[in-house]
């Protein structure tokens, strides 16, 4: 096999891979930010950042939890740069998602749990994304954002107070929608 | 069905009502990432064997030979232009960034953006925050977009062991992901020295930066 043999099928391997892992990744950016544009940020840094090392990812026995760490570690290192001029807000307004790329149905129901999340700390946002979307248990959450499991437990519960009392009954009406 | 199920339910219709562009983002990845691999294959080109060099610089560094050593690039290595300030050189810069540390900006051959090289030449730290103040301005963040002139592994942090001119105690700043934006705060105006390590360490370089005093 020819070196440049071998890079397409190294390109290959990996657009497979990125074709079948983007939407998750995305959807998890999406939960986690809120913002259309830096969903597809961080997904596609999250990419390019596999693809330069696809080789040893691709040996991986899980290479979906490796794309989905270093997409954490993206965000977390987005979340430390805006942590001064980024607040919680009360704004409902739910930014960048280009028309016709918005979910097709029921926006009241999406803008309803992202504006919950929205108003909570970007950690305890990102300690329920993982734990009620991602559904990864306490210790592999307090792996991937770096702290421990006592302090994912305490955040857990205040966040989850937190978005009982933000949503109100909305959330109960949800699966209904 | 309790609050937590409720919770994973609502996530799921939210999460799984959207239609990820997934073409853009396979390409747009593809694409940002082989941008990382030919600035990589530049670097490995043009400069074979600095890594080593730059990790016996920190090495005497934390042997506690100063901060001259880290200072004064080995003869082999790139020497950033301008003239070095005596005091706290190298040199803030405004003109181009070194094309590896372009990537993202619109404009780049413009210059205007005030920018640091390492004193090896293996790491760039650009000044969004300029002037960086201490503590931190009211009207601007100590905001620093660190370049790293070669790949690294996403999963280590890039490292900031700062020193201010004249003492010696070490702040330590952890900056998770690597070379990336960055808020770098620093307890006191004055000049500090930064010895930057990233990549679980096999990446070193270093240089100084000058935090003036905020305005009351």
């Amino acid at each position: 096999m020819t070196g440049s043999d071998q890079v397409a099928s190294m390109d290959e391997g990996f657009e497979s891979f990125a074709a079948a892992r983007s939407g998750p990744l995305f959807r998890t950016a999406w939960l986690l930010t809120g913002d259309w544009q830096l969903a597809e940020d961080l997904v596609q840094e999250t990419l390019a950042r596999v693809y330069l090392s696809w080789r040893r990812v691709a040996r991986m026995d899980n290479p979906a939890a490796y794309a989905r760490r270093v997409l954490v570690n993206a965000h977390t290192s987005y979340r430390r740069v805006r942590r001064n001029s980024e607040q919680p807000t009360a704004d409902l307004a739910v930014r960048g998602a280009p028309n016709g790329a918005r979910p097709a149905d029921d926006p009241d129901v999406r803008l309803t749990l992202l504006d919950g999340l929205g108003r909570l700390d970007r950690t305890d946002r990102s300690v329920l994304v993982l734990r009620y979307w991602e559904d990864l248990d306490v210790n592999a959450t307090a792996d991937l954002l770096g702290m421990s499991a006592a302090n994912v437990r305490t955040r857990s519960v205040r966040a989850l107070a937190r978005l009982r009392a933000a949503l109100g009954a909305d959330l109960d009406d949800l699966p209904a929608r | 069905m309790d609050f937590e199920q409720q919770l994973t339910v609502a996530m799921r219709a939210t999460a799984e009502r959207v239609s990820p562009p997934v073409e853009l983002l396979v390409r747009g990845g593809a694409e940002r990432g082989a941008r990382m691999r030919r600035r990589r294959s530049r670097y490995a080109m043009a400069f074979g064997g600095a890594v080593g060099a730059a990790a016996v610089v920190a090495v005497a560094l934390a042997a506690g030979l100063g901060r001259t050593a880290a200072s004064t690039p080995p003869a082999s290595q790139p020497t950033p232009t301008g003239s070095a300030s005596v005091a706290c050189g190298p040199p803030v810069r405004t003109d181009a960034l070194p094309v590896w540390a372009q990537a993202g900006f619109s404009n780049p051959q413009a210059g205007g953006v005030p920018w640091v090289m390492g004193s090896q030449g293996d790491i760039v730290a650009v000044l969004f925050g300029h002037p960086l103040s201490a503590p931190e301005a009211k009207d601007h963040s100590n905001k620093i977009l660190w370049v790293a002139s070669s790949e690294q592994d996403p999963m280590q942090p890039l490292v900031v062991d700062a020193v201010k001119d004249g003492t010696t105690q070490v702040v330590r700043r952890t900056i998770a992901n690597g070379p990336g934006p960055s808020y770098l705060d620093l307890p006191t105006p004055g000049c500090w020295h930064l010895d930057l390590s990233w990549d679980g360490g096999k990446q070193r370089d270093s240089l100084n930066l000058v935090y003036v005093k905020a305005a009351p």
